[in-house]
């Protein structure tokens, strides 16, 4: 069930009034477990088996450990046990087709030749995320931060929240399962907050980032028929698109969240404004950089080691953050330049002891090529295509050379790729809402206001969204 | 620069925040509710032609608007309204058509309500939207003049109501036409013709929301270009690519008497009900017409429906064995029910020779349900 169609609208309007209609929270768990299957199940009901058994793997798992002795091994290998069969169970779906693909790869390029062919395997929608939360739980009641949730049903609850569970944020236990002890009462500001953000994130799903895939994915299918500019206008595209894309879907699931009264963390924070590559990552998919960094970069050693080593740990969990999203070695290249940016920007800030030296229009403009670069591998259907795209660019560059030096003018037709699609609502997404200090001078306050562009911002959405329906793009990880 | 409109939308639901009024979810429920009621009651005064003025289906409907009211006299003289399908855009002339038919002596305005996949009930919805274009006035005098309604006999459309819905489904063209009114006779004709598997129930009363929320009315993000118009009879030129001429002629030649219908596909039927309700009170006479078509089914379908015609109407075709032979020549066909070139010239000849002679059954027959 996608957020931008009219199944969940009457979904979510039956759950709405049915679990606050409820007398307590004692019916409202349950309800709210049998939502999120249903909701699931809407893909395709057979995967809803997939999801009780992490459920209960993760409910036994909570309780073995916690029943084993702090600091034994006992203790330890039930983690273990549970994690792998977890990261299993990814593997399976996620990552066969790509290894046994590459395997083959390798053996047939060494003169060899195999039997087997690739297995029809479809991958069971937001797998990545209700497994990393499962993960996220375990190893919390591991660490002996979290007591073991003892109702299965609360357990579930967490695991498969519908707002969340297709495509994230990835909701560390110890933010939500607090929340389910506690007594829920309707809070009417925390409604209309809700409301506000789920518009909002409608407006950048619905408006912003389907018009843009409209635009881009033609040229991402055919990137050897266009020329360096289109090409370069599609990655300009693709660089808006999947801000709004995904920060629009977080949005809605806060938006969704809130309304139900429960609060999820926030997941972006105007990424695009970041003026280094940390900074980028403390502001982007902020729920996948955190799990992240506390359940792989710290494990591994985080910045508690030498220097090399640190470097090391940044790229592995860079690789690893890129292999998350999906099985390819564009994912993997995507990881890997991040991993090695990050470094550099690290080194950096040794180098000029965090005191700023470029001027910060000039960090900006560094950080968000790189960041706009790596869209790119992320993007392209192929490592091929990834290639191509670089070498056009290469090509468009050196004709740049001409133009400036032959004073050539750009013929109106290659000016035809919509450029203000994509830079209008970014510019004014981070220029203005990104802005604390406008926000603050400009606020203007009036609920009455609030509620009517609530309802107008709802109804502008769907005068302006494309017809048809264009699947999030993080539902494929 | 319509996008600037989401733009604002978008900053305004950050810039405006709660003020010194304590928030009331129920407050909150009754504006929103009350700004879609206000929004649907507009939307319903709304006609299609300002919803959706780019719409395929509206481009055509105002082109013979204009062209029947800029027709100085076309009172004095009958009104023949043709309704089809692609067969009608590439095959018939609505132009010609009328000039041809003013040459044998017949004074006529002709009216061309046609769209290429338009299914019944879009064909519909193109009827209904010129009866609203027209005005009341008007409408009195189509009565007067007389109107003749004559509808394409195509047998996919009579077999599934809903033709190339399923691929058509979710885009402006299918959410423009599926109007609250279209819903109920689509959804009872789709249930007649025993094909509701094809589709769910639940797609079709999705449309409806889609229409009345007028869902993507501005999603090319350019202000729409109201009185544009577009000509219903688009002539084909060359073959389509997988079309073998050959092979198909040879097996329009061998096909011998056509294998007979046991009864026509049911689909037909509410359509039937539905056109004469919607068009009963102002058209005076009914025909259906058949256009040459080289594929045995298609023809056979053809025979079937002429021979069991409803009562009150004129058949104008199918086309005999002699025309059909005129027909046959590469150069006329672009596959094997579209005329192309010269071969949309002699099926429009053919129509007004049908016409011409069938004239007085078509004009005395008053249609009655």
């Amino acid at each position: 069930m996608i957020f931008t169609t009219i199944p969940f609208f009457f979904f979510l309007v039956i759950v709405l009034a049915s679990y606050w209609m409820l007398p307590s929270d004692r019916w409202r768990h349950p309800f709210l477990l049998f939502a999120n299957f249903f909701f699931y199940g809407w893909w395709d009901w057979r995967f809803t088996a997939l999801l009780a058994a992490i459920i209960l793997i993760s409910y036994l798992a909570g309780k073995w450990i916690e029943k084993a002795e702090p600091g034994s091994s006992c203790r330890k290998y039930f983690m273990m046990v549970a994690c792998t069969l977890l990261l299993g169970v990814l593997g399976y779906f996620k990552y066969t087709n790509f290894f046994l693909g590459s395997l083959r790869g390798l053996i047939e390029e060494t003169g060899g030749r195999v039997a087997w062919t690739t297995l029809k395997i479809i991958l069971p929608a937001g797998i990545s995320f209700y497994i990393f939360q499962a993960i996220s739980y375990i190893v919390t009641v591991y660490r002996g931060k979290l007591v073991a949730e003892r109702s299965i049903v609360k357990l579930g609850v967490y695991l498969s929240f519908f707002p969340h569970l297709v495509a994230g944020p990835i909701i560390h236990a110890p933010t939500f399962l607090p929340q389910l002890a506690q007594k829920r009462f309707f809070d009417a500001a925390f409604f209309v907050e809700g409301a506000r953000k789920f518009a909002l994130g409608f407006l950048y799903k619905a408006v912003f980032a389907d018009h843009l895939a409209a635009v881009v994915n033609p040229i991402f299918s055919t990137p050897s028929t266009q020329t360096p500019l289109t090409l370069f206008g599609g990655c300009l595209g693709f660089y808006g698109q999947i801000y709004f894309d995904f920060a629009g879907y977080s949005l809605m699931a806060i938006g969704v969240a809130n309304l139900l009264g429960y609060t999820l963390p926030d997941n972006f924070n105007f990424p695009y404004r970041a003026t280094s590559l940390v900074d980028f990552w403390h502001r982007w998919h902020i729920s996948l950089s955190t799990w992240l960094r506390d359940y792989l970069y710290i494990p591994l050693g985080g910045n508690r080691c030498s220097l090399p080593r640190n470097y090391v740990n940044i790229i592995v969990t860079m690789l690893l953050g890129g292999l998350w999203h999906g099985a390819s070695w564009n994912y993997l290249l995507w990881g890997g330049i991040h991993g090695v940016a990050l470094c550099c920007n690290h080194a950096w800030k040794k180098i000029s002891q965090s005191r700023p030296i470029l001027p910060k229009s000039v960090a900006w403009l560094l950080t968000q090529a790189v960041v706009f670069c790596c869209w790119i591998p992320f993007r392209a259907a192929t490592l091929q295509d990834t290639l191509l795209i670089f070498q056009q660019f290469g090509k468009g560059f050196l004709k740049l050379g001409d133009l400036l030096v032959n004073h050539m003018p750009l013929s109106p037709s290659k000016m035809a790729f919509p450029w203000l699609l994509v830079v209008l609502p970014l510019f004014f997404d981070m220029a203005f809402n990104g802005s604390q200090r406008l926000r603050e001078h400009w606020r203007f306050h009036s609920t009455m206001m609030l509620y009517g562009i609530i309802a107008v911002a709802l109804l502008v959405g769907l005068l302006f969204m494309p017809s048809g329906t264009v699947n999030f793009i993080y539902f494929q990880f | 620069m319509l996008i600037l409109i989401p733009i604002i939308a978008m900053l305004a639901l950050e810039f405006v925040v709660p003020g010194k009024k304590k928030v009331c979810a129920r407050f909150f429920l009754l504006v929103l509710g009350g700004v879609i009621f206000v929004f649907l009651l507009l939307r319903s005064f709304l006609p299609a032609s300002l919803v959706d003025p780019e719409g395929e289906a509206v481009l055509r409907v105002q082109s013979q608007v204009q062209y029947l009211l800029k027709h100085k006299g076309w009172q004095e003289h009958p009104v023949i309204i043709l309704v089809g399908s692609s067969a009608t855009q590439y095959g018939v002339n609505g132009r010609a058509l009328e000039q041809l038919l003013i040459q044998e002596g017949l004074p006529v305005t002709v009216l061309q309500f046609s769209l290429s996949g338009a299914n019944h009930f879009e064909r519909l919805f193109m009827l209904r939207l010129f009866l609203e274009e027209i005005g009341a006035e008007h409408r009195e005098e189509l009565k007067k003049a007389p109107t003749l309604l004559l509808s394409e006999v195509f047998d996919a459309y009579d077999e599934s109501p809903l033709y190339l819905f399923k691929k058509e489904a979710y885009t402006r063209r299918a959410i423009t036409w599926f109007e609250p009114t279209q819903a109920w006779a689509s959804y009872q004709a789709w249930r007649a013709s025993g094909r509701d598997k094809e589709i769910s129930y639940w797609t079709l009363w999705e449309h409806v929301l889609l229409n009345r929320f007028a869902v993507g009315s501005f999603s090319s993000l350019e202000l729409p270009k109201y009185n544009k118009q577009i000509e219903p009879f688009f002539p084909l030129t060359g073959t389509k690519k997988t079309f073998h001429y050959n092979e198909v002629e040879k097996e329009f030649r061998e096909a011998g008497p056509s294998p007979l219908f046991q009864q026509l596909y049911p689909g037909w039927k509410s359509y039937y009900q539905a056109l004469f309700q919607e068009m009963g009170g102002v058209v005076t006479s009914l025909g259906f017409y058949a256009l040459p078509t080289l594929e045995p089914q298609r023809r056979a379908y053809q025979d079937a429906f002429a021979a069991s015609l409803p009562a009150h109407t004129t058949m104008l075709g199918p086309a005999s064995r002699e025309v059909m032979n005129s027909l046959l020549d590469e150069k006329n066909w672009f596959d094997g029910v579209h005329p192309q070139g010269q071969g949309a010239v002699l099926v429009t000849r053919w129509l007004a020779q049908e016409i011409f002679e069938k004239w007085s059954d078509l004009i005395e027959t008053r249609w009655e349900l």
